[in-house]
């Protein structure tokens, strides 16, 4: 083997070590953490744990930036705490260290790393349309929450968790003139914050019963 | 003893036709000048006939933009006043528009109704109505024109929370929906 052979060997044994050597040398990464409530909801005041040592709260925009030293690779437990009224997910996250830079080269990037915060309570605000339903009172799980205006239209809003089932009702007992009595809806709150719009139809007793006689003629001919 | 009439002849009557004097006109003069008058004017106005048109034309034409830019002058002079107007009232034009005065205001109906210096401004009939509208739009779907409308009922009604909480899950859902909020005036 010629002389320019083995210096070439050598110098990309070199190469090699002292890349090897760089890799896992300790150095500095930048993470910023951006906590939410919900996608794009952004949240203060959850405390962050790297590997079980806290590194401080999101400010009120959400974020908190941090410098966490390691190896290039090195795998890092995330973990945070969730302000009253939020809960966190219960399994931890990993990290892995990783150096990026942008195209432009305009130095080294942080990592950015979305962690989750999750209400522990909905908020569902209910629209009522009653049709030829002024005055009427709507009760949420039996208690007298709203009362619909000459238009027929009622606002309320109930809070409660993901899950949650929640029986409106319409009490037409001042009105006994008035079909369907008493006419209940159940609803579930979904994982975030919603608007349910309620169209109820009232009539009077005869109107109801034509409608209703009307309905099964129909019926039959179908 | 009766004397016949006499028949006179006019000088100037070329063909020298005899004429009662009790008919003769005592004059020709004064009336053929006029009428000449009127011949030469007639006349002028038939050779000018085109340019007159033409210079009323153009006469129309510069009375027409006068005007209109005298009221478009006279539209941006109220526009100004209104702008003037809702910079002084932060609450802007539609609930300006809507202030009523507070003694003929029947109180609000409703489970979480309570009275307020601002919605005491509003008549009943016309909080159904911006209810009924509110409503109505989000029963359309048309989240994006409902949230102003029910940020002016949280305006009007601070202490309903229930306009308020609308406000907040109308701003969730256009989150995350990605919508943008319309521009004010683009709304129905």
């Amino acid at each position: 083997m010629s002389l320019t052979s083995w210096s070439t060997i050598v110098f990309a044994a070199a190469a090699l070590t002292s890349c090897e050597g760089s890799t896992n040398a300790m150095q500095s990464f930048d993470v910023v953490f951006r906590v939410e409530s919900d996608p794009g909801v952004r949240l203060g005041g959850a405390r962050v744990f790297v590997d079980g040592e806290s590194i401080g709260e999101t400010r009120s925009d959400g974020l908190l930036g941090a410098e966490l030293y390691g190896r290039s690779g090195q795998r890092l437990r995330i973990e945070h705490d969730c302000p009253e009224g939020y809960e966190a997910p219960s399994q931890p996250k990993l990290l892995r260290l990783r150096s990026f830079h942008g195209i432009d080269a305009s130095g080294s990037l942080a990592m950015e790393i979305t962690l989750r915060c999750r209400p522990e309570k909905r908020l569902a605000a209910f629209i009522v349309r009653a049709k030829n339903g002024p005055g009427i009172p709507v009760l949420l799980d039996g208690e007298r929450v709203a009362r619909t205006n000459g238009f027929g239209v009622a606002h309320f809003s109930a809070w409660g968790a993901a899950g949650t089932e929640l029986t409106v009702q319409f009490d037409t007992s001042a009105q006994p003139e008035l079909r369907p009595q008493l006419q209940t809806r159940l609803f579930t709150l979904p994982d975030a914050d919603e608007i349910f719009v309620i169209d109820q139809s009232f009539a009077p007793v005869e109107q109801h019963r034509k409608s209703k006689r009307r309905r099964t003629k129909i019926t039959k001919i179908e | 003893m009766r004397l016949p009439a006499t028949m006179v002849i006019d000088d100037r009557d070329d063909e020298k036709t005899l004429v009662d004097a009790r008919f003769a006109v005592p004059d020709h003069t004064p009336r053929e000048e006029p009428q000449a008058r009127w011949r030469g004017a007639s006349a002028w106005l038939r050779r000018r006939r085109r340019r007159i048109a033409e210079a009323g034309a153009v006469l129309a034409l510069v009375l027409g933009l006068g005007a209109v830019a005298y009221q478009q002058s006279r539209e941006v002079d109220a526009l100004r006043e209104r702008i003037d107007a809702m910079k002084r009232d932060r609450s802007g034009s539609f609930v300006g528009g809507l202030a009523r005065s507070s003694s003929s205001a029947p109180p609000p109906v409703g489970a979480e109704a309570t009275s307020n210096p601002s919605s005491g401004e509003v008549t009943q009939s016309e909080r159904e109505s911006l209810e009924r509208r509110g409503a109505m739009l989000i029963g359309s779907n048309d989240f994006s024109c409902a949230l102003p409308h029910y940020r002016m009922l949280t305006e009007l009604f601070p202490q309903q929370r229930v306009f308020r909480d609308v406000v907040t899950v109308l701003e969730a859902k256009l989150r995350r929906s990605g919508s943008v909020e319309p521009a004010s005036g683009s709304c129905p």
